[in-house]
């Protein structure tokens, strides 16, 4: 019998779907400022999604650095370096124009990630940017993001679409194992490798790596209770 | 009608409309289009006879649907086909937004195979663009959300190129003292 493996596979998940329906959602706005938020605890997938869905549809993705705290010369010259700017400006006024013309010709959505770590006065400059280049920005961060957009009104009335990482789901654990591995799973296994995960996709992939390893010694493709409670003790006890 | 073979100037002229396609895709126009001179000029297109090979190439593979004929004398190729060619495109982006990449990684997330990840970043690693350390590959040198072109294979390209033109010249001008010579005993002929 040819040996399980697990496969490193992007599976869209619910999340991901989300994503998916967000930036379409944004895209049919067209002509206004929009802006779309994307929030939720550490570890559910957020910045993974984001840069999976950037690579493939050619978006910007830039993350904030704590360093840009004290001007936003570095957000805007690194927002221009993302937007292919051959000669950027030193200055902040002419680094903004310059990302304009960019974003004007060709409204391409930009992701950006942590900038709830930046003073206030950055989102006025995602606003302007938006609102002037009818591009999209996509805000993502966690749970600190909501109040932090929130307080400027006028950026908030500007969000058009906001989306919650959710913990995974059964179904996505389902989904998962039968794409990485040809593993069919029956719901009642993969109920027990959803809870003993708390929702982290990570746990998943850890869990159904020990349990092809079972599977594996074991000479079967039969999946039983037991054998994934075994293989999440294994995860368990690392 | 039959598939052209590999040495031809129709499989040539696929392979340059590839690259046609791909360079207009890098400048980020969204709808590729190709002229038929532009691919007669990347190929060199010299005689009638190479001129009908490509012609034949462009009927056969808008046949088979590889190539799409948008309309007289342009052409670009289907979304199937560019991403193909653009899957390095999407592996930059996402080493450029992660600036750490496994091979497992680009494995998942760009949908590409073990060997070809490898292969491709260790051309990278080659070029000074990234440095592998601890099962990683780190980006060290940034120079855009463009491709990098590899100088070496494009230097390579160009003087390729720069022979060809040079042994189509020469044939040229053989043709041209043949032709010459040929003029010359006709003339000599009326003379007598």
């Amino acid at each position: 019998m040819e040996l399980l493996k697990v496969k490193p596979v992007f599976v869209k998940t619910k999340n991901v779907r989300n994503l998916e329906v967000l930036m379409e959602g944004l895209s049919l706005s067209e002509g206004e400022g929009r802006m779309g938020m994307v929030y939720g605890r550490a570890g559910r997938g957020k910045t993974k999604t984001a840069q999976w869905y950037a690579a493939h549809q050619g978006c910007v993705f830039l993350r904030c650095r704590n360093v840009w705290r004290s001007s936003e010369l570095g957000f805007l010259r690194t927002l221009c370096h993302e937007l292919g700017v051959k000669s950027i400006p030193h200055r902040k006024d002419p680094c903004f124009q310059a990302a304009l013309d960019v974003l004007v010709s060709d409204p391409q959505p930009v992701f950006i990630e942590e900038l709830e770590k930046l003073p206030n006065f950055f989102l006025e400059l995602v606003r302007d940017l938006s609102d002037l280049s009818s591009a999209p920005f996509v805000i993502i961060g966690e749970e600190e993001l909501v109040p932090y957009m929130r307080r400027n009104r006028r950026v908030w009335s500007r969000t058009f679409q906001q989306l919650e990482f959710q913990p995974i789901e059964i179904a996505d654990v389902i989904i998962y194992a039968k794409e990485a591995s040809g593993l069919a799973m029956p719901v009642d296994i993969a109920t027990i490798m959803h809870k003993s995960s708390g929702g982290d996709f990570r746990i998943v992939r850890r869990d159904l790596i020990n349990l092809v390893h079972i599977a594996n010694s074991k000479g079967t493709r039969e999946i039983t209770r037991e054998m994934v409670k075994i293989a999440v003790k294994t995860g368990l006890n690392g | 009608m039959n598939k052209p073979s590999g040495e031809s100037y129709a499989v040539k002229t696929m392979a340059a409309l590839a690259v046609l396609v791909k360079e207009k895709q890098t400048a980020k126009v969204r709808e590729p289009e190709v002229m038929i001179e532009e691919i007669a000029e990347r190929l060199f297109i010299q005689t009638d006879k190479q001129q009908r090979s490509m012609w034949s190439g462009l009927s056969y593979y808008t046949g088979t649907g590889k190539i799409i004929k948008l309309r007289k004398g342009v052409y670009t190729m289907p979304d199937k086909v560019q991403q193909d060619d653009s899957k390095q495109l999407v592996m930059w982006r996402l080493l450029r937004s992660r600036r750490k990449v496994t091979v497992t990684d680009l494995r998942e997330m760009a949908a590409v195979s073990r060997v070809y990840a490898s292969d491709w970043l260790g051309s990278l690693v080659k070029r000074g663009l990234v440095k592998y350390i601890n099962k990683k590959y780190i980006l060290i040198k940034d120079p855009g959300p463009e491709m990098p072109v590899d100088e070496e294979k494009a230097a390579k390209l160009r003087e390729t190129r720069r022979l060809r033109k040079k042994k189509a010249i020469k044939a040229l001008d053989q043709a041209d003292k043949a032709n010459k010579e040929a003029r010359m005993a006709v003339l000599a002929i009326e003379i007598e």
